[in-house]
């Protein structure tokens, strides 16, 4: 993590005009690869791409950020979002005219359709500039629909892709502060989190695997170990396609005081409501 | 919401906050989602681990290098490919009045350093040398430059090593 401390220091050096430059670079370098990994569930590639797509542009953004102001991590994640989402524009104008599908259930509808928990990461998937305009279409649609605990205990078990619209609603059903909902959202996090770390360990096996195949096809050896590690990384895609990052019922039985029964009923019901919604 | 961004920033670390900001908390749903997005970002990386790979990755990034291969084709014309590639990255040129299409193939970026990889040959542009820049071919140095911003150069086989200021790259053409 980055030391608040160090890090102002130096950028105060670099603005009286002393080479600090590289070793600010150095020092930021880990934090800038590893946030759109963690949030975004980028892979390995696309992470280096932008990793370097930031580096470019890195000394026009530190000359706005003012010393005595705030923190520098919240000032950092908070420009590193904005270019990231300026990146995905770009990277994603080609492929403006594709239509994916969507589906919640099932990872995948055809080969080419996206999960709901895929569909954080590839912002603009309908060429639209507005971010997470379909999600936001989704949310009001059950809004409509359902009555408040029924649509709540919907969003909350998947909370990944609903969250940054969720709390208003808490706030009113709960009767809590800000403060208090995050807190709420956070603890139903925590139930999951370890899923989030295994995504990013098969991402990196896979890598790895492909590196090695590379290294053997270039010195044109060993069709036979070649055909096992191509084996191995379909095993660690499937294992890929099978992790979903969803609240467990109890903790939402807990949470509204509600049998585990007729929460699996009211999340299936809304479930197919929405099937059916996407493939018309 | 560009007004906000400051008190966005303070309600995070929090620091104290005007009670105009607090007042439009409590119904304003596009200030709330904005604070979400920082708060949530935060949560998860502090929670995680981070991956092994960084290191590993990053410190090639620093030595970045590229190697060119030159393949014969059957009409016997000369024509490169890149075979391996780290640290730069490739850029799309729009297309331009003078040049064809099918003599310009790619152009790849590292830092101020530029390769430009046409069909029969390979030319390296470098824009704004701020102190120095050296060029080393197969263990002998070309250049040795000073007070001047642009170079412009015809690449042929070796191994070249090129500095500029405090950037490093290689380029081998087989």
């Amino acid at each position: 993590m980055i030391d608040d401390n160090i890090i102002k220091e130096k950028i105060s050096r670099y603005k009286n005009c002393d080479d600090v430059l590289k070793e600010i670079k150095d020092y930021l370098s880990q934090y800038t690869y590893n946030y759109p990994r963690k949030t975004f569930h980028i892979n390995h590639d696309k992470a280096v791409d932008f990793y370097i797509y930031y580096m470019e542009r890195i000394e026009n953004i530190l000359s706005s950020y003012n010393i005595t102001d705030v923190k520098f991590i919240t000032w950092f994640t908070c420009t590193l979002r904005n270019s990231y989402l300026n990146y995905a524009k770009k990277t994603t104008n080609k492929l403006k005219y594709k239509i994916y599908e969507l589906s919640l259930d099932k990872p995948l509808v055809n080969d080419e359709g996206l999960s709901l928990h895929e569909l954080i990461p590839s912002i603009n998937y309908n060429g639209n500039n507005n971010d997470y305009s379909c999600i936001e279409k989704l949310y009001n649609d059950i809004e409509s629909k359902y009555k408040t605990p029924n649509k709540l205990i919907f969003e909350m078990h998947y909370l990944e892709v609903f969250l940054y619209f969720i709390i208003p609603s808490i706030m009113d059903y709960f009767k809590l502060d800000y403060n208090q909902s995050f807190e709420l959202c956070q603890k139903a996090r925590l139930s999951y989190l370890n899923k989030y770390e295994s995504f990013m360990e098969t991402q990196d096996k896979i890598t790895i695997i492909s590196s090695k195949i590379k290294l053997l096809e270039k010195n044109k050896l060993d069709d036979d170990t070649i055909l096992k590690l191509k084996n191995r990384k379909q095993k660690y895609f499937k294992r890929l396609k099978s992790l979903r990052v969803v609240v467990p019922y109890n903790f939402l039985s807990e949470m509204f005081s509600i049998s585990e029964n007729s929460t699996t009923k009211i999340i299936i019901k809304i479930r197919n409501y929405i099937k059916v919604y996407f493939t018309n | 919401m560009d007004n906000f961004t400051e008190q966005i920033l303070r309600y995070v670390d929090g620091l104290s906050v005007s009670p105009e900001f607090l007042e439009e908390m409590k119904h304003n749903k596009d200030l709330i989602k904005s604070i979400t997005e920082l708060k949530s970002d935060l949560d998860i990386i502090s929670n995680m681990k981070d991956s092994k790979l960084t290191n590993h990755i990053i410190n090639k990034n620093k030595s970045c290098y590229m190697v060119i291969k030159m393949v014969q084709k059957a009409i016997e014309k000369f024509s490169y490919e890149v075979e391996d590639i780290l640290g730069f990255s490739n850029v799309a040129l729009e297309a331009e009045r003078n040049i064809d299409k099918s003599t310009q193939k790619s152009v790849y970026l590292y830092e101020c350093i530029e390769v430009v990889v046409l069909e029969k040959t390979i030319l390296l542009k470098i824009k704004s040398i701020k102190h120095k820049c050296e060029i080393m071919h197969d263990g002998k140095t070309i250049l040795n430059i000073s007070n001047r911003k642009y170079l412009e150069l015809e690449l042929k086989k070796g191994d070249y090593i090129i500095t500029i200021d405090e950037y490093k790259a290689n380029i081998f053409i087989k």
